[in-house]
């Protein structure tokens, strides 16, 4: 038989194998203890006792019937009691070996029950709960005290013995770490935020400042002075006076239930009419009055005039009388004018236009207008007509006049052009003049063949000199502009057409041409549209063409170079499309021939620009293209001063002697400077040094080297590829003082800290708010506020129930502090006393 | 012919809006363009009606339908009004426009969590930046006015325009900004004006010296040194100005004093003043390339350009770099901190003749003997640009918008938009009786000043003066007491010399340490030794002092020792370990072999 018990306060396992001696099992509580138990709290009593039953009722009857016959045999006979009681025992051995169950002990011996329980030793001295009441079992009374017992061993909650101190601290201060964990850590996101914020305005709980809106004002507002009161009342207190939530007066109301609905409603119509025209008058009224067209006014004015005096003219018709008072008003304004200095010169305005009217006519024309209008009002009194169409009249001289002028001007110009004896000038007003006559060259253009000529002349002898070094020879370069022209119109012959027809793409320069005019064409077609645009789009074609045959003329031998390259790529359409166009290609074709014949010098001369420009120049890369600058008269000498005259007689030399050692020379400058930028190896050899040394010895060289110390690899210049330019690659040295020396911290790279500071933070650069915003305060304090430090209660306001239990927390903790300080101050009231 | 066709749909008239004018002119604000003004004439009824059509059609839908309580209480259906937004968020950002603004590529920063630190500060740096440029982009609403150009009709040429028919189709006052001083006793003239445009000074080779107001031909004052002048430049403000006379350098004020004479700076040729950073850069023809801080009143450097005389010189307004032409075709820039060229670029194979650089200091134009224009871009510091000219230019000129003047002996020539495309004709073309001698765009204004052998000439360019400008930095409307805030703003915003570089932005850049720099700080480390301590009392004899020298270094070697087996100790245990592990899960790249095996 097993049995198994919990005691309450040390609970350790026993198995029972002889009822015998253990009858009811183990009993932990010793009498004294259970009543001590019983009487300071039944609840926690209850379970052991409890226990104590139910192991009584486990229990079979073979306990109470070994008892029974124990107590039967101690009358009967000695003998046979001896025996059965051996008999008995020898069946428990039986029993127990057969079971093969060992007793289990635990014993915690080192804990000490505070209410001297022992652990069990004294086995004899202990009371069981089974001795005490398990007679209640039999017994059919005392249910309540049974149920009580059963009750109390189905809690088994008991409170657990006080701990040993440092443990008990232990698990104190684990507990009390929790509960501050949680406290601070509901700070946490506060915390966060704030770092994180970009700014922060202290003290940070602020009372939102608003301005009171109007509502508000009218709300609160009180009458304090007399005639705000009447006013108020006025306002308030009449019938007339407008409501907020109604749309009309009490007055309209009841005029509104005075009438019928018929004519309420027209009523109400009409003034709502009213209303509008009202505010359609106003509005009127106010564009007018921004109008500053001086024009305006003065049209304005004289139509108001005009219907004035027609009005004077029905009165005089209608009502002499009321005409009379007309005209002696219009008196009176003239008597005002003669007495007073108004329109004279003499006011503000007018000396501030004087000094402008010097230069400037508008203030000029002012002046003239208020002198007349003064003129107007002093003299005698005329009929308004007249007034009216003098001033008119007064327009149309201006008219002549300016007109006038304009002839004057026209003269002025071409004295000067005469004057200036410029052939610029007078080919450009002669182009003014003829613009119709377009098939002839325009002078500027014939001079401009001519000086190409001349420097083609002077260039030519160049070239035989110098050909390899001096790669701008005059054809390559017109060849460029050429080709840099066509390619040009072919970009732009491809927007137009698209980029479906590749073979167009592809087109010579004929071509080209004749892509040209088929725009040209489109225009025209365009152009039947309007006429004007016809007008304008026309003679653009002419000019263009002819331009274009110009330009042919320009660049003849070009031309003829180009049409080499192309024949090359001539397919059978283009040929077919070339014979579409057969003035200009005609003209071409004449004009290669002619070239041909000519001079056949020429074509060896452009086999020698090719090589050249096959030679890849590394240093004037670009080809130079011309501009049609206008040749100077030229005038570069002086003769007295004598630096002068020194800097230009060497130039003049220079020119001379183009100088050709400029680029080799600056080749070797280049390659030294790299050479001196490189570093170097270093030797440490050291004769004699594991070798030996003296006159006439030779140091192995393998020894030699390998006290070399060699050089990091040189960095990449920052001038490579370009073969023109030598950057110092030296640190500037004053430069660093201001630099930033190591990569400041945070940054992954050195490209990356630069980028942060990229960007200029200066109200020079940067807008007013965009400066304030850059460079904003991580934090800011207001003047004359306390800057309380963060409160918890202040904080977790609007928190959640959770948030309200931590401020319990807080509570305490403060009621916590308070209470030490009081201690304090009462300790220190004791030291007084 | 490849223009023609550009232009054949635009131009119309000859002076296309007459946009130059749009500025606002200088003293005669009421008298603006004749031409504009008519135009705007013609305008602004129409604009006026436009308007009116829309606010009264508005009315008419409102009144019909609302009640006259519409109208009665305004307030409310103005409450209403205003919750409609018809053009919600913000207002949209052009993106080129705001490609101008945004200062490169930024850094692109990734965060796993959102914690404060600096990657988040940079984050939110970013977001700045990107918002000050969207202001500034916003901002350019303000610069309303425009440069205006000349645009030819189909059958002229704006080449053909002369001075004359400009000055005839402009209003008085710009007209008036043509003239022409003939001072033909003093030889040819140099010329400067003041960085806002308001001043010109001008000197003859014979000596006469005059400062004026240029717009009111208002005489500050008229000099002659009797010597000869060979610069003339302004200094910070209009106050100053020094001139290189045949021996020393001068500075006079406004009133023709003589503040000082620079006798360290002789026979100067050219000038330059360098306004941010207070210097004046002066060339000679010793060769020196001498540096004067005029806040200071010292030589800050002198440089011996060993090139020989140095007559051509101008600056990069954008860094401040000096660049010098020399007679073998070199370009050479120049900063006061090295002794050295920064760079050197060979642009001609004759002696360079002039040099200009416009004012972003992206484009530098250069004029040789060879009768070549070049054009480089100076950042990179590649070719753009080669024209052959009729002549070799002996002056250019940058305008604030981009057109270059170059003088062709005794014509001057504008080019427009020849940096960045090839440029096929001149915008305009001016001849004069004689040598140019100096060619300078007045900042602000369309004018060109040409100084020349007769004296000084005043030609109107259309287009060439920035149209909008920044009063904080360049007033041209300046009074006596915004110059002398001025002056002391400069002077407390003034950049020291050492950060004049070839880029602008150098001082933002970390210094790295060279490959040697960080050899020579461990030899300096290894080098370094014990010094032992004075003690009292005898005990700092010489015997045991080396005593404890020698003590101290010992232990320092053992310290040595110890970290370096230490380390290796460590090599060694962690490539155990790897073998370890290596052993026991084999390679990482085992999971690739073929099973089978």
């Amino acid at each position: 038989m097993k049995m198994t018990a919990q005691s309450a306060y040390i609970s350790f396992k026993v198995s029972f194998s002889d009822e015998k001696f253990f009858v009811g099992g183990e009993v932990l509580l010793n009498g004294r203890t259970f009543c001590d138990i019983g009487q300071s709290s039944a609840i926690m009593a209850d379970d052991p006792v409890r226990t104590l039953l139910q192991m009584n009722a486990d229990q079979p009857e073979e306990d109470d019937s070994a008892l029974a016959l124990s107590d039967d045999e101690v009358g009967s006979d000695n003998e046979g009691q001896h025996r059965s009681l051996l008999d008995a025992i020898t069946s428990l051995d039986k029993k127990s070996r057969i079971k093969g169950k060992v007793i289990q002990r635990s014993e915690p011996s080192l804990q000490v029950s505070p209410f001297d329980i022992s652990s069990g030793d004294n086995g004899g001295s202990r009371v069981h709960l089974n001795e005490l009441v398990g007679s209640l079992r039999n017994t059919n009374q005392f249910s309540k005290v049974k149920t009580q017992i059963r009750k109390m061993q189905g809690r088994q909650k008991v409170m657990e013995a006080p701990l040993v101190k440092p443990q008990a601290q232990r698990i104190e201060r684990s507990l009390a770490y929790k509960a501050t964990k949680k406290e601070v850590s509901r700070w946490t996101p506060i915390v966060r935020q704030n770092r994180q914020a970009a700014q922060l305005v202290f003290p940070l709980q602020q009372e939102p400042v608003s301005l009171p809106t109007t509502d508000s004002m009218v709300k609160t507002f009180k009458p304090s002075t007399d005639l705000e009161r009447e006013i108020f009342e006025v306002l308030h207190g009449s019938k007339f006076a407008e409501r907020r939530d109604h749309e009309l007066t009490e007055a309209e109301e009841e005029a509104l239930r005075a009438m019928s609905l018929d004519e309420a409603l027209s009523r109400r119509k009409e003034l709502q009419k009213m209303r509008a025209l009202q505010s359609y008058h106003a509005a009127k009224c106010a564009r007018e009055k921004k109008i500053k067209s001086k024009k305006y006014h003065r049209v304005k004015k004289r139509s108001r005039l005009h219907a004035e005096k027609l009005a004077i003219e029905e009165l005089h018709k209608t009502n002499p009388e009321l005409a009379q008072e007309e005209i002696r008003k219009a008196e009176k304004l003239h008597a005002e004018e003669r007495a007073s200095l108004r329109h004279k010169n003499t006011g503000k305005w007018a000396r501030s236009k004087m000094v402008m009217a010097k230069f400037d006519e508008e203030a000029r024309q002012a002046i003239s207008e208020q002198l007349h209008k003064s003129r107007e009002l002093t003299n005698q009194i005329r009929a308004l007509q007249q007034d009216s169409s003098s001033e008119e009249d007064q327009e149309e001289e201006e008219e002549e006049e300016k007109e006038e002028e304009e002839s004057e001007e026209a003269v002025a110009m071409e004295t000067v052009a005469d004057d200036d004896k410029n052939p610029w000038m007078k080919s450009a007003l002669k182009v003014n003049s003829k613009s119709d006559q377009k098939t002839d060259l325009p002078v500027e253009e014939k001079e401009q063949i001519k000086t190409d000529e001349k420097e083609k002349q002077v260039e030519e002898t160049s070239e035989k000199k110098v050909t390899e070094e001096q790669p701008q020879i005059d054809n390559k370069e017109e060849q460029e502009v050429v080709t840099v022209v066509s390619k040009k119109k072919r970009k732009r012959n491809k927007k137009k057409k698209g980029e479906g027809n590749e073979a167009e793409e592809k087109a010579d320069w004929s071509e080209v041409l004749k892509g040209e005019k088929k725009t040209g064409k489109k225009r025209k077609r365009r152009g039947k549209k309007t006429e004007v645009e016809a007008k304008k789009s026309r003679p653009d074609v002419m000019e263009r063409s002819t331009d274009e045959a110009g330009e042919v003329q320009d660049f003849d031998d070009d031309e003829t170079m180009l049409e080499e390259g192309l024949e090359r790529r001539k397919t059978l359409e283009e040929v077919e499309a070339a014979a579409k166009t057969p003035d200009t290609k005609t003209n071409s074709a004449q004009q290669l021939t002619a070239d041909k014949a000519t001079n056949p010098s020429l074509q060896k001369q452009r086999d020698i620009v090719k090589e050249v420009h096959i030679n890849p120049d590394k240093f004037f890369t670009i080809k130079p293209s011309k501009l049609r600058s206008s040749a100077p008269t030229y005038l570069d000498v002086d003769d007295n001063i004598d630096m002068i005259d020194f800097d230009q007689q060497r130039e003049n030399i220079e020119e001379a002697f183009a100088n050709d050692d400029v680029v080799s020379e600056f080749v070797e400058e280049k390659r030294k400077a790299e050479e001196a930028g490189k570093p170097k190896d270093i030797d440490l050899f050291m004769p004699g040094w594991g070798n030996w040394g003296g006159v006439g010895v030779k140091a192995n060289p393998k020894k030699r080297t390998r006290f070399i110390k060699r050089a990091p690899p040189p960095k990449p210049r920052q001038d490579w590829g370009l073969h023109h330019v030598i950057i110092n690659e030296d640190k500037d040295e004053p430069m660093k003082t201001h630099q930033v020396r190591h990569l400041p911290k945070g940054f992954g790279s050195v490209a990356e800290f630069e980028r942060s500071i990229r960007a200029p933070l200066g109200k020079d650069w940067n807008t007013p708010s965009a400066v304030a915003k850059l460079t904003e305060p991580k934090v800011v304090t207001r003047a004359g506020t306390i800057i309380e430090p963060i409160s918890g209660e202040e904080t977790f306001k609007k928190g959640t129930g959770k948030n309200m239990d931590l401020e319990g927390i807080d509570e305490d903790k403060e009621g916590g502090k308070k209470d030490r300080r009081n201690r304090g101050r009462r300790n220190n009231k004791n030291d007084k006393k | 012919m490849a223009d023609e066709e550009d232009k054949s749909g635009a131009g119309v008239g000859k002076l296309k809006g007459s946009k130059q004018t749009k500025r606002a002119p200088r003293y005669f604000d009421d008298s603006s363009d004749v031409t504009s003004k008519d135009k705007h004439e013609n305008e602004k009824p129409s604009e006026g009606k436009s308007e009116d059509k829309k606010k009264s059609g508005k009315k008419r839908t409102s009144a019909p339908d609302g009640d006259h309580a519409d109208t009665k209480r305004g307030k409310e259906s103005w409450d209403s009004d205003e919750e409609k937004d018809p053009f919600p968020g913000e207002a949209p950002v052009k993106e080129e426009t705001l490609a101008r603004y945004t200062r490169g590529e930024g850094n692109k920063v990734k965060m796993r969590a959102k914690t404060a630190g600096p990657k988040l500060e940079r984050k939110t740096m970013e977001k700045k930046f990107h918002l000050a440029a969207k202001q500034a982009a916003r901002a350019e609403l303000l610069l309303g006015e425009d440069h205006g150009y000349l645009e030819a009709s189909d059958d002229e040429d704006t080449s053909q325009l002369s001075q004359t028919d400009i000055a005839d189709a402009v209003d008085i006052s710009a007209a008036q900004k043509h003239f022409d001083l003939k001072l033909d006793k003093f030889g040819p003239y140099r010329m400067n004006y003041t960085r806002n445009g308001r001043f010109l000074v001008i000197g003859g080779r014979r000596g006469h010296v005059a400062a004026l107001d240029w717009m009111s031909k208002k005489l500050l004052c008229e000099i002659n040194v009797m010597e000869g002048v060979h610069d003339v430049k302004w200094l910070h403000v209009e106050t100053m100005f020094a001139v290189a006379q045949q021996r020393w350098t001068y500075i006079y004020d406004h009133q023709g004093v003589e503040l000082h004479c620079l006798k360290k700076f002789n026979n100067v040729l050219k000038m330059e003043f360098l306004p941010y950073h207070f210097l004046l850069a002066t060339a000679s023809s010793t060769g020196f390339l001498q540096y004067l801080d005029v806040s200071l009143g010292k030589e800050l450097v002198a440089i011996n350009v060993k090139q020989g005389c140095l007559n051509v010189m101008t600056q990069n307004p954008q860094t401040a770099v000096v660049h010098l032409g020399h007679a073998n075709g070199t370009v050479t820039l120049w900063s006061p901190n090295v002794k050295e060229p920064l760079a050197k670029l060979l642009s001609h194979v004759t002696a360079v003749r002039s040099i200009a650089i416009d004012k972003t200091g992206t484009y530098m134009a250069t004029s040789g003997q060879d009768r070549y224009m070049k054009v480089f871009d100076i950042r990179a510091m590649k070719p753009l640009q080669v024209y052959r000219m009729s002549a070799g230019a002996g002056q250019l000129a940058f305008s604030q918008t981009g057109l270059v003047a170059a003088a062709l002996g005794n014509v001057v020539e504008v080019y427009k938009d020849c940096c960045s495309n090839v440029a096929e004709k001149p915008y305009l073309t001016h001849r004069l009786r004689n040598n140019i001698s100096g060619l300078q765009f007045c900042p602000y204004e369309d004018v060109l000043g040409v100084g020349h052998r007769d004296g000084f000439t005043s030609l109107l360019i259309p287009g060439a003066g920035e149209a909008n400008f920044d009063a904080f930095e360049n007033n041209p409307y300046q009074t006596k007491k915004q110059r002398r805030d001025y002056e002391v703003k400069m002077l407390l915003e003034k950049i020291q010399p050492e950060m004049i570089g070839l880029e602008p932005g150098g001082v933002g850049q970390v210094s790295q340490l060279t490959a040697q720099e960080v050899e020579k700080r461990e030899q300096e480390a290894v080098q370094k030794k014990f010094e032992p301590a004075r003690k009292k009392k005898g005990r700092s004899k010489s015997l045991k002092t080396v005593q404890r020298t020698k003590g101290v270094e010992e232990e320092w070697r053992r310290m040595k020792v110890r970290q370096k087996m230490r380390e290796e100790e460590e090599k060694r245990k962690k490539q155990q370990k790897d073998q370890k592990k290596k052993e026991k899960w084999g390679s990482a790249l085992d999971r690739f072999q073929r099973k089978d095996n």
